[in-house]
Order: C-alpha cells, then sequence, then structure tokens
C-alpha cells in the first residue's frame, strides 16, 4: 500500500523510527490505560509510542487484533487510549476483522500493513497501514476497502475511538459543540453525525495524553460523539457492489489532558493539508487566593465569534496557558473552575501571535479537612454536601456537561480526589471552595459512627479547618470479613481512577477483601500498595469481570445480536504481560463458555468464584448488561431443562466447546450499586431460582468505578468464615463464599440462626418445633424500620417495633432485634422451605406490568397505585392487560434534612437500608430439599 | 407473420425489470421498434433483521430504432438514480444511473417463430455513485419465441451475463446467465400481458434467483403504450422484495 498523507511533513534533529514484536520481558508504554502484551506490535518514533494489538489478541469492540490499543507521548507514561479500530459501520459484521500483518521498513519508514475483511462480509477485503516517521507526533493511517459483494451497502469507513466511559470526552470544533454532543441512540444515530475539521478529546486524570484525527483525504471528518465511544471517519455513503474506497487519516497524540495537547496538531496538520493559518495565543489564569494548581483546578474555551468552540486549555500550576487557534477571527474566553464559567472576556486573533493577559477568576476560599479513625489520622472519603439550597444552586456543576451534576464540583467528577464533590483525605487536606455553606460527613464504612460536620460557612479568600471524627463501632459479628467483589479501577475501560487513589478508597471504605474485578482484565494494584505501605490493611484477591463486548447471536427467539451480560471470576492471576492482564478473552460465549475459558486460562474452579453480576438491567451501546435480561427469562414459567434455543432454555445450556453449562455459577448478587432501587429485580431473579430449587448464594457488591457514584464497599458482604485478616486463605473464604456464608448489607447486620444452622446454600433439616433466632444490629445512623422474614419468596412476617438510637451522630443504640420466632408460625403447610431474612427499609413499591413476573415499574407519578401511568415512554391507556413498554423502577423518596434517612443518603447517595441473610434451605418433609415451584 | 400482432404500442417481448444494475440479463423483445419512452423502476429489499433495507428508484428514458423488421438497436439511459440504504446508519446517494446499449437481430423466423441473437453493454455512468470503479457489464444470448396463436406468444431466452469493475480497485468478475420461458397474450387489442419464469445461475451464487416475472401492457391509441412489469424472487440468494416497472411507451 502507498504511504498514507503524504502532504503530512515534519522535520527534527535527531529523530528516530522503530518496530517491534513486543517479546517476554520488554517493557511497554506505560500509562493508565496500558494493555500491550507480548505479542502485540509496538509502531513508535521519537514523539510517540503506540502499541497494534497482536491479531489474537483482540480487544473490546474489535473482532481480531490490529486496532490501535496504546498510544502515548515518547517518555511520559501516558497512554490514555482504550482503542481505536476500524469499521464501516456499527454493527458486529462490519468491523474490521484482519488475517494477516506485515511489519515493512524502508529507511526511517516503518509501517505494519494488515491485510483482511469486513467480519461479517468475506466478499470485503480491506488492507490497512500503520506507518510512522521521524518527528511525527502521530500515526499515519491508510485504509482501503472494496465492495465485493452483489449488495449495495451503507459504509462508514470510520476509526472507532473506544473510550469505554468514564474516560475520555470527545472534542469538535462546531457551531455550539466543543464539548457538546447531542445523545443519540440506534435509531437516532444518523442525526448525530456532523462533519468537523477533527476531533481531539480531554481526559480527568494526569498523567494523560489527549487524542485527535484529522482525515488527509478530505478537508473534513465526519462521526459522531459520546463518552464510550466516538467515530471519526469518511462522510458515510451508498457503497455500491464492486466499488472501492481509500481513506486515509493522520491519528496523533498530545501530551497532557487538555483538548489544546491534540488541537493544537490538529491545527498544525490542516496548515500543512489544507492551507488554514492558525496563531498561537496566551495568557494567563489566576484566582485571587492563588489556590491555582495548588488546590483547585480551572480551564479555558475559546470559543470564536460563530460559537464555534476551537480548542480547550488546562493551564500550567503557575497559571500560564497557551494554545492554537485558527487565524483571522474573533474569540471569547471562557475561564471555567467548579463546573461553570467564571470569567469571559474577548480577543482578536489575526496573522500574528496574540497575548491576551492575565483572566482573574471568582475568588473562592479554602479549608482545611482532616479525618480521625478511632482518634488517629487515616485515609478516609469525606463528602462535602450544600447545607442550603443557595449553595446547591451556585455550585452546582459538571464537567462540561458531561457525567453527573455536581454541587460542589470540585474536581473532574470520575478522576482522583478530589472528585466531584468528595474528596480523599489522610491528615490535613486542604481544598478550595466556592462561598457558601457546607456540610461534610464521612464514615469507615456503615460499621462505623458517621462523622459530621454540618453549616461550615466558606467565605471567599478566608481558610478554616474541618475535622471530622470516626469511632468504630462493634457492629460486623465475630468470625467475619467484610468484603466487597465487584469494584473496579484505571484498568477497567470505564473507570479513570488512578490506582494509587483506588486503593486510598480501599482503605477508606474499611472493606477487609477486596477483589479486585476490573472489566476483562486483571489488576493487582500492587505499586500503588506499596507505594502507601498498605499490604498489611488490605486483603487483596484478583479477579476479573467478563464484560461482553462484540454483539453474536445466542437466541433463537430474539431477533437480534447481545452480548451475555457481565460475570465474575476470582481468584484470577496477574500477568503483567500478558493479555488481558491473565484474564481469558471473553467474546461471543455464552456463560458456560466463559467459565470453561476462564478455567483453561488457570482459573482454579474448585477453589475459585463464578458470580452472576447484576441479574438484569439494560444496555449500553447495545451491549446487554445482564444474563437475566439478554436471556429474556419469563419468571411465570419455570426454566426450561431442554435446550431448545428459545432465551428461557438458556439457563442449563451447555453451549458447544463448553466443559460447563451456563448454570455452572456459585453466586449471583442481589444488591449491586450504592443506589440500589434494582435490588428489587436481582432479588426477583434469585428467589424465582430459589423457588425451583436452584440455590445459589446471594451477594452484595458496591461495583464501584470511581469515587462517584457507587461508594467503594457500599453495599458489602460478611462473610462468615474461618479464615482471618492475619492469616488469610483465600480458598477457605471462596468456599464460604460458595456455600452463601454471606450477609449481604450496606448497613444493618443480620446475624439469624435456626439451632445450629447458619444461612447457606447447605441442606438443613429443621421442623415446627424449631426457632428462627433473628439478631440485627446497626451503627446509629444507619435507620433500620422493619424486619421481614420470606419464606418462598413470600413475606411472611414483618416486625416494626425495633429499637430505634436516640443520637443518630452518637455511638450507643447498636441493638435494634433480638428475636425468636417460632417456624411453626413461618412454615407452609406442607412441603420444604427457603428462608431469608431482610433488614432495613421498607422496599420501595414496584409491580410487573408487562407479566414476566419480574418487577419493572413504580409508582412514578404518586398517586398510590402502578399502572401505564408511571411509564415514562406511554401517554395513553394502551388498553392491554400486559404492557409491552414498561419501566421506570421508581427510586428511594427524597429524605427531608436531618431525618435519619437523610444522614444515611449523606454517604450512601440514593440508597436506602437494607440487609439480606443467604436462604435457609430447609428440607421439612425429609425427603431432601424441594422448592415450592415458580409462583 | 407473428410480429404482426404487436404493432401497435402495447409492449412486447419478456419482462425487463430486472434486480442488476442497468437490467443486466434481461431478454429483449424479438419485434423491432423505433421509439421513445419513460420507465421509472423500483426495486425494494426489506431485512429488519439485519437492519438493511433498500429502495431503488430511477427515472429511465429508453429509446429504440428499428433497422429493419429484423434488427433493433436500443438504450436505456437511468437519467436519474435514488438509492438509498436504511441501516443502522442510513445513507443516500443520486445522481445519474447507468446506461444500457444493445441491440437485437432476429436471425431465423418462419410464419410462427422467430430466433434472435441479442446482446448489451451495461455502461458505468452512475458517477456520483460509484465514486472509484467502472463497472461494467455485458451479455449477449439467443431469444426465440413461437406464436401459439396469433395473439399468444411463447418465449425463451438464454442471456449469460459478464460484469467487472475497472479502474485501480479489484475487478470483482462475475459470470451468470440468465433464463426466460414466458407466455404473451394480447386478449384484446389494447391490452396483453405476460407471464414468464425467470432464473439467474452463477452471478452471485449456484442460484442467484429463480421466480416469477409478469407484466400487464396496455395500448393507448395506436402509438403509445404503458405496462406495469415485475420481477420477483421466489427462491435464492437475491434479497430484493421485487423489481417493479412502470413503462410508458411511443411508437413511431
Amino acid at each position: 500500500m502507498p504511504s498514507p498523507c503524504p502532504d503530512v511533513t515534519y522535520s527534527c534533529e535527531g529523530g528516530s523510527t522503530e518496530v517491534y514484536v513486543l517479546g517476554p520481558g520488554d517493557v511497554p508504554p506505560g500509562g493508565l490505560d496500558t494493555l500491550a502484551a507480548t505479542g502485540d506490535i509496538v509502531l513508535g518514533n521519537d514523539k510517540i509510542v503506540a502499541v497494534i494489538d497482536a491479531l489474537d489478541h483482540p480487544h473490546y469492540i474489535a473482532p481480531t487484533g490490529g486496532s490501535v490499543l496504546d498510544l502515548g507521548v515518547r517518555g511520559k507514561d501516558n497512554d490514555s487510549l482504550r482503542a481505536v479500530f476500524g469499521a464501516i459501520g456499527l454493527l458486529p459484521e462490519e468491523a474490521f476483522n484482519y488475517t494477516s500483518m506485515e511489519v515493512l521498513e524502508d529507511g526511517d519508514v516503518k509501517a505494519i500493513q494488515l491485510l483482511g475483511t469486513l467480519d461479517g462480509y468475506p466478499a470485503i477485503p480491506i488492507a490497512t497501514r500503520y506507518e510512522v516517521r521521524p518527528c511525527e507526533p502521530g500515526i499515519r493511517i491508510r485504509t482501503e476497502i472494496a465492495n465485493g459483494t452483489p449488495d449495495a451497502l451503507s459504509m462508514y469507513l470510520t476509526d472507532a475511538f473506544y473510550w469505554g466511559g468514564r474516560e475520555m470526552i470527545p472534542f469538535t470544533p462546531r457551531v455550539g459543540s466543543g464539548f457538546n454532543h447531542p445523545d443519540f441512540g440506534l435509531s437516532t444515530i444518523s442525526a448525530a453525525f456532523f462533519e468537523v475539521p477533527f476531533m481531539a478529546s480531554g481526559m480527568h486524570s494526569a498523567p494523560a495524553a489527549s487524542y485527535g484525527v484529522v482525515s488527509c483525504s478530505d478537508d473534513s471528518i465526519t462521526g459522531f460523539q459520546s463518552d464510550n465511544v466516538s467515530a471519526m471517519g469518511a462522510a458515510p455513503r451508498v457503497f455500491p457492489s464492486k466499488d472501492w474506497e481509500i481513506y486515509e487519516r493522520f491519528l496523533f497524540v498530545g501530551d497532557g489532558s487538555a483538548v489544546s495537547a491534540a488541537a493544537d496538531i490538529a491545527y498544525e496538520l490542516r496548515e500543512q493539508l489544507w492551507g488554514e493559518d492558525f496563531v498561537t495565543v496566551s495568557g494567563k489564569i489566576e484566582a485571587p487566593g492563588g489556590q491555582l494548581g495548588d488546590t483547585m483546578r480551572a480551564s479555558l474555551q475559546i470559543v470564536d465569534g460563530d460559537d464555534i468552540p476551537v480548542t480547550h486549555v488546562l493551564p500550567a500550576a503557575d497559571g500560564t496557558w497557551s494554545a492554537r487557534v485558527p487565524a483571522n477571527r474573533s474569540y471569547t474566553l471562557v475561564a471555567e473552575a467548579f463546573g461553570k464559567a467564571s470569567s469571559q472576556s474577548s480577543f482578536d486573533a489575526a496573522t500574528s501571535d496574540v497575548d491576551v493577559g492575565t483572566v482573574t477568576l471568582d475568588a473562592v476560599g479554602e479549608v482545611s479537612i482532616n479525618v480521625t479513625i478511632d482518634g488517629l489520622e487515616d485515609h478516609a472519603l469525606v463528602f462535602i454536601l450544600p447545607a442550603d439550597d443557595a449553595t446547591e444552586a451556585a455550585t452546582a456543576g459538571t464537567v462540561y456537561g458531561f457525567f453527573e451534576d455536581c454541587a460542589p464540583m470540585l474536581g473532574l467528577t470520575h478522576g482522583g480526589s478530589p472528585a466531584c464533590n468528595r474528596v480523599l483525605v489522610n491528615g490535613a487536606t486542604t481544598v478550595a471552595l466556592p462561598a457558601g455553606t457546607y456540610d461534610f460527613y464521612t464514615s469507615r464504612g456503615p460499621f462505623s459512627t458517621l462523622g459530621a460536620l454540618q453549616g461550615v460557612a466558606v467565605e471567599a479568600i478566608t481558610g478554616q479547618s474541618v475535622l471530622l471524627e470516626v469511632e468504630s463501632l462493634d457492629v460486623q459479628p465475630a468470625g467475619t470479613l467484610s468484603g466487597d467483589f465487584h469494584v473496579h479501577g484505571g484498568k477497567s475501560f470505564d473507570a479513570n481512577i488512578p490506582d494509587i487513589d483506588r486503593v486510598k478508597a480501599f482503605i477508606a471504605s474499611g472493606v477487609d477483601v477486596i477483589v479486585s474485578t476490573e472489566h476483562d482484565v486483571v489488576n493487582d494494584y500492587a505499586e500503588a500498595i506499596a507505594a502507601l505501605d498498605v499490604a498489611d490493611r488490605l486483603l487483596m484477591v484478583t479477579g476479573t469481570e467478563s464484560t461482553g463486548h462484540l454483539l453474536f447471536r445466542f437466541r433463537e427467539d430474539y431477533g437480534f445480536p447481545q452480548v451475555v451480560g457481565h460475570w465474575m471470576f476470582w481468584p484470577v492471576a496477574y500477568d503483567p504481560e500478558g493479555p488481558y492482564r491473565g484474564a481469558a478473552w471473553d467474546e461471543k460465549a455464552e456463560p458456560g463458555l466463559l467459565f470453561t475459558r476462564q478455567d483453561e486460562l488457570g482459573w482454579d474452579r474448585d477453589i475459585g468464584v463464578a458470580q452472576l453480576n447484576h441479574p438484569y438491567g439494560g444496555a449500553q451501546f447495545g451491549r446487554d448488561y445482564s444474563w437475566g435480561s439478554a436471556a429474556g427469562f419469563d419468571q411465570t414459567v419455570p426454566l426450561k431443562e431442554t435446550y431448545d434455543g428459545t432465551g428461557q432454555s438458556l439457563y442449563f445450556h451447555k453451549p458447544d466447546g463448553a466443559t460447563y453449562s451456563n448454570d455452572a455459577y456459585d453466586v449471583q448478587e442481589v444488591m449491586n450499586g450504592t443506589k440500589n432501587e434494582n435490588l428489587i429485580q436481582y432479588r426477583s431473579f434469585w428467589h424465582y431460582l430459589l423457588n425451583q430449587g436452584i440455590v445459589r448464594g446471594g451477594t452484595a457488591n458496591s461495583d464501584s468505578h470511581s469515587l462517584v457514584e457507587n461508594v467503594l464497599g457500599t453495599p458489602r458482604n460478611l462473610v462468615f468464615t474461618s479464615t482471618t485478616r492475619d492469616d488469610f486463605d483465600v480458598a477457605t473464604f471462596d468456599a464460604d463464599v460458595r456455600e452463601g456464608h454471606i450477609l449481604g448489607t450496606n448497613g444493618p447486620v443480620i446475624v439469624a440462626s435456626i439451632g445450629d444452622n447458619q444461612p447457606g446454600v447447605a441442606v438443613a433439616t429443621a421442623s415446627a418445633s424449631d426457632t428462627l433466632h433473628i439478631v440485627v444490629t446497626a451503627a446509629p445512623w444507619i435507620p433500620v424500620d422493619e424486619v421481614r422474614i420470606l419464606v418462598n419468596g413470600e413475606v411472611t412476617q414483618t416486625i416494626t417495633d425495633l429499637a430505634t438510637p436516640a443520637d443518630p451522630l452518637g455511638v450507643d443504640g447498636i441493638a435494634r432485634l433480638d428475636i425468636e420466632v417460632s417456624l411453626a408460625d413461618l412454615l407452609p403447610a406442607s412441603g420444604d422451605a427457603w428462608i431469608v431474612v431482610e433488614a432495613g427499609h421498607a422496599l420501595v413499591g414496584q409491580d410487573d406490568l408487562d407479566c414476566d413476573g419480574l418487577p419493572d415499574t413504580g409508582d412514578n407519578n404518586g398517586d398510590g397505585k402502578i399502572d401505564w401511568k408511571d411509564v415514562e415512554e406511554l401517554t395513553e391507556d394502551p388498553g392491554v392487560d400486559c404492557l409491552d413498554t414498561v419501566g421506570p423502577l421508581a427510586e428511594p423518596p427524597e429524605p427531608e434534612r436531618e431525618t435519619p434517612d437523610w444522614l444515611f443518603r449523606t454517604v450512601n447517595p440514593g440508597g436506602y437500608p437494607m440487609a439480606f441473610t443467604n436462604p435457609f434451605i430447609l428440607d421439612v418433609d425429609g425427603g431432601g430439599f424441594a422448592g415450592p415451584g415458580v409462583k | 407473420m407473428w410480429c404482426d400482432a404487436w404493432t401497435d404500442g402495447v409492449a412486447q417481448g419478456p419482462v425487463e425489470a430486472g434486480f442488476v444494475d442497468g437490467d443486466l440479463g434481461a431478454a429483449h423483445r424479438l419485434c423491432p421498434q423505433t421509439s421513445l419512452g419513460l420507465a421509472p423502476t423500483a426495486y425494494a429489499i426489506v431485512e429488519p433483521e439485519n437492519l438493511y433495507g433498500r429502495i431503488l428508484a430511477t427515472g429511465t428514458l429508453t429509446g429504440s430504432y428499428a433497422l429493419s423488421d429484423k434488427v433493433e438497436v436500443y438504450a436505456n439511459l437511468e437519467a436519474f438514480r435514488f438509492d438509498t440504504l436504511i441501516a443502522a446508519i442510513s445513507v443516500t446517494g443520486m445522481g445519474p444511473g447507468y446506461t444500457g446499449v444493445g441491440a437485437s437481430w432476429r436471425f431465423a423466423e418462419g410464419d410462427h417463430w422467430g430466433v434472435g441473437l441479442q446482446g448489451k453493454l451495461v455502461l458505468p455512468t452512475a458517477f456520483t455513485l460509484d465514486r472509484h470503479s467502472w463497472p461494467l457489464g455485458a451479455d449477449v444470448g439467443l431469444h426465440g419465441a413461437y406464436a401459439l396463436r396469433d395473439n399468444l406468444l411463447v418465449h425463451g431466452a438464454a442471456m449469460p451475463t459478464f460484469r467487472a469493475a475497472l479502474g485501480g480497485g479489484p475487478a470483482f468478475p462475475t459470470f451468470g446467465v440468465n433464463l426466460d420461458v414466458g407466455v404473451e397474450w394480447k386478449p384484446f387489442k389494447r391490452f396483453g400481458f405476460v407471464l414468464d419464469s425467470v432464473s439467474s445461475f452463477g452471478r452471485t451464487e449456484a442460484l442467484d434467483y429463480t421466480g416469477a416475472g409478469v407484466g400487464f401492457r396496455g395500448g393507448i391509441g395506436e402509438h403509445a403504450g404503458l405496462s406495469l412489469e415485475a420481477r420477483v424472487p421466489l427462491a435464492g440468494r437475491e434479497r430484493a422484495l421485487a423489481a417493479i416497472d412502470i413503462r410508458f411507451n411511443y411508437r413511431f
């Protein structure tokens, strides 16, 4: 193939290039997102270093290797790229499937040439050349494609930038755009396509790189943007049979997390390619209190007179900044701090460089925060909340419109601390805060007091101190270890928190056992744990969350390709040089085949755990979150034991090539996430299985991805186990997990027993003469309004006369209930039974409006009944008993300030108190346990 | 002479609506005429299960010139081609379409029958759709007809086809053969219809399609005619629901 982008020219002193296959012991490029493994190809020069994944190491949405997997600035170890791969459309069969790779060297020109076809069209050949030359800040890429099918196709020849979510945010210089892009779905995506001169991206964390792409084939580039995926390529067109196309582009990388690092390169390239002049604008930004670069962040957007944002800049620590912008335009300079526009000024840029002087931000105050745990300074996660509506309104902001609103927005939402309104502290830690009145909260998880300081007035320029004191409480039962079996860090494709802050959050959570479960890869956090010297405070088990990306068809009764949701495996050994860092490739496989692949790669089934994660949920970018939703289990009828291709028969199916069947998992999540309205669906599926005699343990995990959204360790598992922190044995611990010796909780603690029997998946004998002993404890700030006893999935008794602590912020009032309940009052008239005990708040009412047995809709209009009027997408009565369109689930009501529920929410945003025991599986009739059947 | 029943504006010959660009492989009438016409055509694929749909419409100008009572030259010019793909990313292309230039020579005949050699070139004139390649097509074959009665004909044609792309990319040459066996009946002076069994082999797969061609043909006075014709695949690889022509023709 010819060399791409012949009109691009860079020169420098001492330029060099390299291309080689990464071998054992070779040090790959560094960075938070680095995934280079032995066998991948390193392609670099004196400016940049890139990794192209080997053909048999595909990542994410690409069906084969040959994608740009890592890309960073030479010597900076700042790879922040998930993957860039080629496609001509959105469907799986439209991705590039490479079958051969060749390394080419011609003097200083180094290249890789890949040949293949579209994944679903063997008659459509493709060829791609990645090329580096000395001195250049990126990779030249050329793709050739020809339509050898008899049919015309929709062709959008593009690079798909898989950001993953919570990471890169794309920027396009288009009227009204910048970071602002339209929302879209599969049916509305055509309206999200725009032609732009280039695309660049900004990042949250440091060290970071920014990326961009310009077309060398055309003076514009076309695509859509989201925080999951951006696509940038040649304009979509009809691709007739026998026609062919060539697309050349330059993919570049800038040093730093500002868009300007990449945009500066884009403007230089466009000058070379299309003769567009640029000038360099510089200036300084300062905060009156001098916090900038120390405890405060700020940024600038430069918008031209036609309302086209042209770049985005982060100032250096001393406030100075510079950026390139197109020449001969008038501009507005918009300074941003705390997620809001702070000041605005104008300037003209003709044909020479411009110094726009100093921009002064609004004055802010400073607060020094310290936390003691049992009298000693220690790691803690502090929540800073507006204490009144005025402060809330004045401080609410976002990261350029992406992600959640935060009040106050102290740092970028999903980056390191401070993030959103949360700060990691370990000793006195100073943060800048806009003027206002704030509350400060922290805890050491749910088994400590709630450290609180309310109504702290912060004034501009001034400084003050906040001390939060937390005490451990005797709530966690002896003989238990707490564990969070679902946590993510920066190695996950949808997380961006640096490892060092992730480990600080582990410690701050007070969780004993962390199962590291990055999406599709393994990470052991060893460097961060060593750097913080906390190895003796943390029990780390490495695992992985298998997360399907490649859509495939596994249900004959469903018209579209899907993925099988998310599955957890641990322990999985961390392999610092291996593909996926030791995890198995997990695409195009039913669960049983996933289990088999992990097994073949070394996951020891006998000492490990396989967990079904969040069994129900929606989809992200068309990828199913959940096995239950993907399979479409109808909970009103039993699962089919014989496979017939339908979703209902998938549960027990053993896929071709698999050693295990799809039901060969050990536990499922009954609670997932701090914001827990979805637990009603997970619980429903668990009960549905138990009623059929399919017994699996239930777990409760945070699914935390950052310091925001889900709070690490909330909820968590209390595992009743003989192993201890001091002499931890993962095999023993996992055996107890598999046995269901678990309490899942975000606060209340239930210790339940029937005689000598504890909850778990093992069958116990029982009779009506036995009693169920329930002891409930909780920290004073955890409201426990009721205890529910469920027998065969039905609430048989609800106990509401529980003790209430006098002072939620005190240390007394832990004991809430100690009661004996006769099984004679619980057991059914005949047959066996399973019993689960729950404690906390009354569940939020939800109903099943589509008649599949799964609660799907809440009383969203507050009229006291759940019907079609509560369905978000319905505006008129469909006139049928079973609706086709349902949802959403109702969220718990927003509590009044200063109530116990409100205090609970301060450190458990969006959640309500809930704990559940694993089931007592009771053989009452002496014939072995048989479930009561589907209800 | 058997062609005499079709000397007015009512169309004659096999169904010409085709699935291939420029109606490649479609047999042409054996009875020469000099005419001008306009033929809006449509072609549709509807496959929601594959997130794929295609609507192709053309505005085709047709012209023919009878060099003798046995030889005709003709041309079909897709003056406008509208091609829209309904997919995850829907796209539309518009512009000039393909141009077919052909000839038909009835080289042997009797009172009730005739046999002709015919062929055409499909020229790559869809400049805005084929951005880089120059797909050139050709067919040549034999076409015979037998008059069972003055107003009732049976016909059959075998038309080998060839198509390949010229230019810098792969040629993707394809070879195939179209077979057409049918009957034409003109029960009234100003109305007739045609029913064909149509098949294509080898162009995309062993069996491209086998199906039916049907046409309803009317006359407007002595010179003009209007026909509605469709080709429908019943089996094979072809994905279209149907190809449909509405042809207005003025015969000089």
